[in-house]
């Protein structure tokens, strides 16, 4: 029998015991989120996230956010203490990453078969997005996150998820060289 | 392979969460979960395929948890993600007005609510017909306030003599407009979003659509509504299917104090109440109840007149005649 995520989270409320498979469920995933995001103090956040999501526990409301999601905005909020952190981590891997060789620049994005001169570009582009747009790109990109989900997940409108989407794109985009290569629309 | 697609796969990588990484997180939320006579049990349970807990939760789910009493425990304060929020003010019931939503957009036989927590009321008109079938819903918000922030994608306009802000999202892998939405202030102070998808993601339409709302409020139709709130509280919520579980709660803006109803169908076991202090019987509206204050709350449990069963959860800053008055005007529609 599988007892759905929210069931348990309503149950917790009146008995906390009913908390503990959501960590075993959903660990992993809110891990590699964090740890992508900042490395290794990953290992703590997730601790702290999920300490938070039980303190919250009685306050979580479904309404359409599931609790996947709802754990992914705690482990962000979590993330926001370590803005500066975050964006050593990218620097840091973007510029380990560049000591590697690398394909020349007119090569197509499809030649572009040194994986680790991309993570460069893509990590250098993620440390100069400002937070806010950075967590909106991460939640849609790692968490795959819907539009609506992150809204409701950074409780802001939808319009501003949007836009700060739409930011973040252009300049990872920008990063990559993919500016003259797909359409300015695609944002 | 777009942006996002090279970000998810050739972003930064992540070592994978580590025995030992997993184990000591699992051990801190499992003496926070419980006592360590309890925690243990949980604690020292093997790494499990998530198959296999589903099992381990039924099991849990039947599990009698007697009640923790923490009589000289202070109220630990109002937890939330970002951190600790302000003092809570006093508490007064008014009548409360019954959530409405204020539009009608004509041709439109379909419409459905939903409310993001502390968010307004968002009318989605037309048939959602799910994820991966044609979604040419039109969504109608009344906003707050004027919208801050701005996007490079959108332009401004005039719509009727009134300023707005248009943009089209395109569809990141069909390259197809998928929406388009517009802000625009449709009466002095008043600003409203209404974003046209699918078929209906054009500029004209949506700014047909924008032209043809009318002001018609309507009474959402809760399963479960109160009659009294706590002065300056807002609808923080609501859920329901009408037939298992219904929810509705108010906030208070300033302390993220919440107050929830929840109805439901069947009624729940009753398998004791964390941080319970006291029980006590109360009559609502003729029928017996119990009153139940915890470390942080207090609970009513009431029965109605179909079988059905509500629980009202308020917090501790409530007196007791403000919860009892407020679970009877709890009203079942």
């Amino acid at each position: 029998m599988h007892i759905a995520d929210d069931v348990l989270i309503q149950g917790s409320v009146r008995e906390p015991e009913q908390f503990a498979p959501l960590f075993d469920r959903h660990a992993v995933t809110i891990h590699r989120y964090l740890a992508r995001r900042i490395g290794a103090p990953a290992d703590d956040l997730l601790a702290e996230t999920f300490l938070i999501a039980f303190r919250r526990r009685a306050a979580y409301q479904p309404l359409g956010l599931d609790v996947r999601a709802w754990l992914f905005g705690i482990a962000t909020n979590v993330l926001h203490r370590h803005v500066r952190q975050e964006e050593r981590h990218y620097r840091a891997l973007a510029r380990a990453a560049g000591e590697q060789p690398r394909p020349h620049a007119d090569d197509t994005v499809d030649a572009r078969v040194d994986a680790t001169a991309l993570r460069a570009d893509l990590a250098a582009a993620l440390a100069k997005l400002k937070a806010r747009d950075r967590d909106a790109l991460l939640l849609l990109a790692y968490a795959q996150l819907s539009y609506a989900e992150i809204a409701a997940t950074l409780d802001i409108p939808i319009g501003t998820v949007r836009s700060r989407i739409n930011r973040a794109r252009k300049v990872t985009r920008a990063a990559l060289g993919l500016a003259d290569r797909l359409p300015e629309e695609d944002m | 392979m777009n942006d996002i697609d090279l970000l998810n796969e050739h972003g930064p990588d992540a070592s994978p969460l580590s025995e030992e990484a997993w184990r000591s997180a699992r051990t801190k939320l499992a003496s926070e979960i419980s006592p360590p006579a309890r925690s243990r049990r949980w604690g020292l349970m093997p790494r499990i395929a998530v198959i296999g807990l589903a099992g381990v939760a039924a099991v849990a789910a039947t599990v009698a948890v007697l009640p923790e009493k923490h009589p000289d425990r202070e109220r630990p304060p109002t937890v939330t993600a970002q951190g600790t929020k302000g003092s809570p003010g006093p508490i007064r019931l008014v009548a409360a007005t019954a959530p409405q939503y204020p539009f009608s957009l004509p041709g439109f036989d379909e419409v459905s609510y939903t409310a993001d927590p502390g968010g307004p009321v968002m009318g989605i008109f037309g048939p959602s017909l799910g994820e991966n079938g044609p979604n040419n819903t039109v969504v109608l918000v009344p906003l707050p306030e004027k919208p801050s922030g701005s996007s490079r994608g959108e332009r401004e306009i005039d719509v009727d003599g009134r300023p707005g802000k248009i943009e089209s999202f395109r569809d990141g892998q069909t390259g197809e407009i998928a929406a388009v939405q517009l802000n625009w202030e449709r009466k002095p102070g008043q600003w409203v979003t209404i974003v046209g998808n699918g078929t209906r993601a054009t500029e004209d339409e949506v700014l047909r659509l924008a032209r043809s709302v009318v002001d018609e409020p309507r009474r959402l139709n809760f399963k479960v509504t109160l009659g009294l709130a706590p002065d300056g509280w807002v609808l923080g919520g609501f859920k329901g299917d009408d037939k298992a579980v219904s929810i509705i709660s108010y906030q208070d803006p300033g302390t993220d104090r919440e107050l929830h109803v929840v109805w439901y169908g069947t009624p729940p076991e009753d398998a004791g109440w964390e941080g319970l202090e006291a029980e006590s019987r109360v009559t609502v509206n003729k029928r017996p109840a119990k009153l139940i204050r915890t470390t942080q709350n207090w609970i009513v449990v009431g029965s109605l007149p179909d079988g059905a069963s509500y629980q009202l959860m308020a917090p501790r800053d409530f007196t007791t005649k403000q919860v009892v008055d407020l679970a009877g005007s709890i009203r079942i529609h």
